[in-house]
């Protein structure tokens, strides 16, 4: 299954069709992104940056 | 084999060359020149390459041209155009100096010195492969770019489309191998360690490189010195009205460097190491690129890396080499660097 990065735009290639709230990462930008919606088609949203402090 | 002299092997650009032509399959090297060490082993100056290459430095002679497919010439700019002008037709020459980089013999007078021989400037190929490969395969005559120039111009390359009505930026931050082996009171190690300083504010000579290659005139440039022996980092501000998305943008880098082998784009999301960063590029001959949107000052700001005895100075001379000889183009430099 191909999805596209909202990110980056790159092609994120899936072995089974994702469940909803499953996070996938874009190989090439490496962005995590959530399965927001499966159906009736299956919506990307990046996941919040972490902040400057790398989270400490 | 292909067989090599280089005139002028005693610096940091010569010493690295003779690296990796040490390690390459097929070249040997026949001679190296200098003139300050004439008659001593090229390893009492290189240590490194002690069993690797076995033979004393020479003073240059035009007949040893003759025994050799290519020179490579690693002089103070403005010295190589005299050898240039002396050997150019008689054996492929790869310039590591500035002296045939620029067309127009008023810039190269206006940054540089007079010309010797400004009739062969239009022969010299800009020894970019990303950019020239396919001139680079057909010349005998290549004018290897300067280090900062090498990350500026990939860096920017993808773009050039956009950048006519923009305002160009360039911070570049560069190690101390870069200012050669000779001594001077700025290089004391005391004096160089462990501080920034602005040594460039305005009027980089390869500024000049820059706005000749991509065609752009309103860009200018600041280079500082920082306290490591290697790399260059260019962050590079475009400003302007219409900054294109990073998605647009990451479709621009693709569509150059996606099946360029010594180009990397580095724009993952996430730190550490999202972005370019000089430990992922040292003693390799990678350029690494990456960028950033900042819509709210309409700015894209690039980043890009490198080694700058490396991609900046010998390994790309070699790439050029591979070229020019039919090999294959990464043959002798497809390692990756050193992380510490």
């Amino acid at each position: 299954m191909k999805l596209i990065c909202p990110e980056c735009g790159a092609e994120i290639i899936l072995e089974d069709k994702p469940v909803e709230n499953e996070i996938v990462e874009c190989s090439e930008c490496g962005a995590q992104l959530v399965v927001k919606q499966v159906n009736p088609e299956i919506i990307l949203e990046v996941l919040e940056d972490i902040g400057e402090d790398w989270g400490e | 084999m292909i067989k090599v002299g280089v005139v002028g092997g005693s610096g940091y650009t010569g010493g690295e060359l003779l690296r990796l032509l040490s390690i390459h399959p097929e070249v040997e090297v026949v001679w190296v020149t200098s003139r300050r060490f004439v008659g001593k082993n090229v390893s009492d100056i290189h240590p490194n390459l002690r069993r690797f290459i076995d033979i004393k430095f020479t003073n240059y002679k035009k007949e040893n041209v003759d025994s050799v497919d290519l020179v490579f010439l690693c002089l103070p700019h403005t010295k190589s155009m005299e050898i240039v002008k002396d050997i150019y037709g008689e054996v492929k020459i790869i310039d590591l100096s500035a002296d045939f980089r620029l067309k127009s013999p008023s810039t190269y007078e206006k940054y540089y010195t007079k010309h010797v021989c400004p009739e062969l400037l239009k022969y010299a190929v800009y020894g970019l492969p990303e950019i020239n490969r396919e001139d680079i395969r057909k010349s005998s005559l290549i004018a290897n770019p300067g280090c900062n120039s090498t990350a500026i111009i990939l860096g920017l390359y993808p773009l050039t489309s956009l950048l006519e009505d923009k305002i160009v930026t360039i911070d570049i931050k560069e190690g101390s191998s870069a200012s050669g082996r000779s001594p001077s009171i700025s290089n004391i190690h005391a004096e160089r360690s462990h501080t920034v300083r602005i040594y460039k504010p305005m009027n980089h000579r390869h500024l000049a490189e820059v706005k000749e290659v991509l065609g752009i005139s309103n860009v200018s440039m600041s280079a500082h010195a920082v306290g490591m022996t290697r790399g260059v980092f260019a962050t590079i501000y475009v400003f302007g009205d219409n900054i294109p998305s990073e998605k647009e943008i990451w479709k621009l880098y693709r569509s150059k460097y996606t099946e360029e082998k010594f180009v990397r784009i580095v724009n993952r999301k996430y730190p550490p190491y999202n972005l370019p960063d000089i430990k992922g590029v040292v003693y390799s001959n990678f350029c690494d690129v990456g960028f950033r949107v900042d819509k709210d000052n309409n700015r894209l700001i690039i980043f890009s890396a490198l080694d700058n005895l490396i991609k900046g100075a010998a390994g790309q001379a070699i790439q050029n080499m591979n070229l020019m000889f039919g090999l294959e183009e990464s043959m002798g430099l497809w390692y990756p660097g050193f992380l510490v």
